[in-house]
């Protein structure tokens, strides 16, 4: 079997990818890294290649969100390129923000709409009000599905209800503060009923830095600001079968571009992002021989790991079979 | 059936047939136990069986939908509440009683029945060639539209939409659609069955519809990875997704014991089960069927067995819109004992109405209903008829949640007009009395119309007159407007309906 006929399944990593060991890894003469540069010109923000070639890692300048996502864009779309020299790409997806990648990776919009989407989410989450310091991460609801299945294969309903308490806890936070995004009383009073968890190596409930509370409805104002701004983006058929946050697929054949449209702007955003759905999906209908994760970092490495062994597809029920078949999934910045 | 699948979210509608072939213990539906093919998020019944019982199965569920189409049942997705279809490949004499059952409960009982009748016509069958125009004569006469259509896919999507809208506004419709299939039901090849069209060179060439879009051309210098043109769209090839679906279903868990293979056949609750739900003590059953709660009865019942079953039914349907009772003689005769005298007028045609002298059709209709939530009663006179139509009982209406998983049941209850009923007790009397003052004040001001006082004599006069009304303005409630009286129609209904319940202490 070569290389170049191998079934793949990609999936785009989010926020939190690009990291102090990502710093140099864009490669600068590249097209999508110039095209980047041109576009953030427009923009009015500082060019990438001089972001990615700082001595140093500093996370107020790397990790705000409109540096930050237009890094892990461009560094998704260089590997994914490469990933789909190698393999006849049968599904693309992705994690968050990797679902905007996913949507340029897949065809579904040009390079540089998918820039500009990016980029303007990014640029409407640093306008959004709520003070950072007590804003909770709502634990991911992926999270949540696996804790209940690993939980229930493993006999460790108990951690597993805790964590879905967790999560609904942060959720009805997040219902609660709705009404008056800027007073944050209902996000304090949800974080004061979260029982600390840890779970593998994360200890919940977890704060990223200078990260929203994306996926809840907290960010409706976001998600309606930016899709006014968002009007032109050009949204078409993908060329691959893309997988959305629902496990609902956008074929090349039936993609209903509306809906896509209303997808990516209105619901993505403000309901939780199902990736474990998504995966499933690929690996049930598309069943490919290999899961792509291109850079920057290998964030979803152990978390495709996880859903491969709570669904015990292809045989991969533990540990030690998963590592047998590490060729399976290919992280291409591990 | 992919087509629908693939509205939902997250479902998996080529693995899921793979897993049910495998005999999976994955397979949502039968859990290994079957190779049923139904879904519960999509609202598709499981079918065990071959033989034709599904054509009454899809009137109850007809008769269900256009009940939910009135607001009287809540759970029912609204996109769903269109029509219910069903399909069948081989034609049997059955195909006639599923039709018959259809014109006279939507022309002569009032009810509305959105079914679409789906005839896929192979032109075999399974072995035997159909003989030669024998659907369209055959079903040319049907009450039900005959749409034949044969061609292109757009023409034949297009009577397909034309054949739903017909289904599911005016009346039952038989689609009549010419199968292309080039495999038969028992897998034999059928190559001459696909069909062809003429190429340019005038060429023999199978009709596959090209349905890719192009890649758009010329976006940027920054191309996305996979846009190039000179690829091929990744995923042409639909057989090896196939293959790979159908490997990882043959590695999939199985059933292995005998307890997990029996679990779904009884599954019993135990008192105290959270799932169960909460039942009356006897005290609190007793307590429901006496005078306080009922103000017509001037003595407490001295025995349950002096409460008729017909009347306890009646109580049962009250408080329940979900209920049916339907049988050969129910509604206009009020059953043959006279029984259920009345109730048709009280709970509308919709939920009591006649049925043909067909025990298939009627437990059939039953089964339909009790998929998608109704609690049906499809009465059989009498014991002996029970125990011809105990073969479908048990074979069809009880093996349903084995068959499923529990994920679909079937709960109905049959009635029997035995030799308690020919008592002849007396029916909920306050549903033809004058209601006390205070109500009625309430009443009106809820619902400024015609006096209700007046109201069943006066619908009584307008009985004929408003015989088709009533098809439209079921459960009282009206689906289009049109006049005032048929409005005032309405108003009365609701109005007797609503004081029923009141009466019964709702």
């Amino acid at each position: 079997m070569t290389t170049s006929t191998l079934r793949a399944a990609l999936f785009c990593p989010g926020r939190g990818s690009y990291t102090a060991a990502s710093l140099g890894t864009l490669d600068r003469a590249h097209p999508f890294t110039q095209r980047a540069d041109a576009l953030r010109d427009e923009f009015g923000l500082a060019p990438l290649t001089e972001l990615d070639g700082a001595p140093s890692f500093k996370p107020a300048l790397h990790l705000a969100p409109a540096n930050v996502s237009a890094l892990i864009y461009v560094a998704t779309m260089q590997d994914a390129e490469i990933a789909a020299s190698m393999h006849r790409l049968v599904a693309v997806g992705g994690n968050s923000l990797g679902w905007y990648t996913a949507l340029a990776v897949g065809g579904a919009l040009s390079f540089d709409d998918g820039f500009r989407l990016v980029q303007t989410m990014a640029l409407e989450q640093e306008s959004f009000p709520v003070e950072p310091r007590r804003r909770p991460t709502p634990v991911p609801d992926r999270r949540r599905r696996l804790a209940r299945r690993c939980g229930a294969r493993r006999g460790r309903r108990r951690r597993a209800r805790t964590v879905e308490t967790a999560s609904s806890c942060a959720r009805s936070a997040s219902a609660a503060s709705k009404s008056s995004p800027a007073s944050d009383a209902g996000i304090a009073h949800g974080m004061a009923q979260l029982p600390p968890t840890k779970f593998g190596k994360n200890a919940f409930p977890l704060q990223l830095a200078q990260h929203g509370p994306y996926h809840t409805r907290l960010v409706e104002p976001v998600a309606t600001a930016a899709a006014r701004r968002l009007e032109g983006l050009a949204f078409r058929a993908p060329r691959v079968t893309l997988i959305d946050g629902r496990g609902a697929r956008f074929s090349p054949w039936d993609t209903d571009v509306d809906a896509l449209r209303a997808y990516t702007l209105g619901t993505q955003v403000t309901t939780p992002f199902d990736f474990d759905a998504s995966v499933r999906v690929a690996l049930r209908e598309f069943g490919p021989q290999r899961i792509v994760l291109p850079g920057p970092g290998n964030t979803l490495g152990s978390i495709v790991g996880q859903i491969l062994i709570a669904d015990g597809f292809a045989g991969i029920t533990d540990r030690a079979s998963f590592e047998q078949r590490a060729e399976f999934v290919a992280s291409m910045r591990r | 059936m992919m087509a629908r699948a693939r509205q939902l979210p997250g479902a998996t509608p080529c693995s899921t047939p793979c897993c049910r072939c495998a005999a999976s213990s994955e397979d949502p539906i039968s859990g290994g136990r079957h190779k049923v093919w139904g879904s519960a998020p999509l609202w598709v019944p499981p079918q065990t069986s071959t033989i034709a019982s599904h054509l009454p199965k899809a009137v109850g569920l007809g008769v269900r939908i256009a009940r939910a189409a009135t607001g009287s049942t809540a759970d029912l997705p609204r996109r769903d509440r269109r029509c219910a279809v069903v399909r069948r490949r081989v034609r049997e004499p059955c195909d006639g009683a599923g039709r018959l059952q259809c014109r006279a409960l939507s022309r002569k009982r009032g009810v509305p029945v959105p079914v679409l009748f789906l005839c896929e016509d192979n032109g075999i069958g399974i072995s035997v060639a159909t003989p030669r125009n024998w659907i369209q004569e055959t079903f040319s006469r049907s009450p039900a539209r005959l749409l034949p259509r044969r061609g292109e896919l757009d023409a034949v999507f297009e009577a397909a939409r034309q054949a739903i809208d017909i289904a599911a506004t005016r009346a039952p419709t038989f689609l009549h659609l010419r199968d292309g299939a080039p495999v038969g039901p028992r897998g034999q090849r059928r190559r001459d069955h696909v069909p062809h069209v003429r190429g340019d060179r005038g060429e023999s060439k199978p009709a596959i519809p090209l349905l890719a879009q192009r890649p758009p051309a010329g976006w940027s210098a920054a191309r996305p990875p996979t846009d190039d043109p000179a690829r091929p769209l990744s995923d042409t090839r639909e057989g090896t997704r196939v293959n790979a679906a159908a490997d990882e279903a043959s590695r999939r868990p199985k059933l292995t014991t005998r307890e997990r293979v029996v679990a779904p056949l009884a599954p019993v609750r135990r008192r105290g089960d959270p799932r169960s739900p909460p039942r009356p003590s006897r005290a609190e059953a007793r307590s429901a069927c006496s005078t306080a709660s009922c103000p017509n009865r001037t003595a407490a019942p001295s025995a349950r067995s002096r409460l008729p079953r017909q009347r306890r039914a009646a109580r049962t349907c009250s408080p329940r819109p979900e209920t049916l009772l339907f049988g050969e003689d129910v509604a206009k005769k009020g059953g043959v004992y006279h029984v259920t005298m009345g109730l048709a007028d009280t709970f509308g045609v919709g939920r009591v109405f006649d049925t043909l002298l067909d025990e298939t059709t009627i437990l059939g209709l039953a089964q339909g209903a009790a998929h998608i939530g109704c609690l049906p009663f499809p009465e059989i006179q009498y014991l002996a008829y029970i125990h011809n139509a105990l073969d479908q009982i048990r074979g069809e209406a009880c093996s349903l949640q084995f068959f499923s998983r529990t994920t679909a049941t079937c709960r109905c209850t049959v009635p029997e007009p035995d030799g308690r009923a020919r008592r002849r007790p007396r029916l909920p009397e306050g549903l033809r009395r004058p209601l006390p003052q205070r109500q009625l004040d309430r009443r009106a001001a809820r619902h400024p119309g015609p006096d209700p006082r007046r109201a069943g004599a006066r619908r009584r006069r307008r009985a004929d007159a408003a015989h088709d009304d009533r098809a439209a303005n079921q459960f009282g409630k009206r689906v289009s407007s049109s006049s005032s009286r048929s409005r005032s129609t309405l108003v009365q209904e609701a109005d007797i309906v609503a004081a029923a319940l009141e009466v019964l202490g709702r």
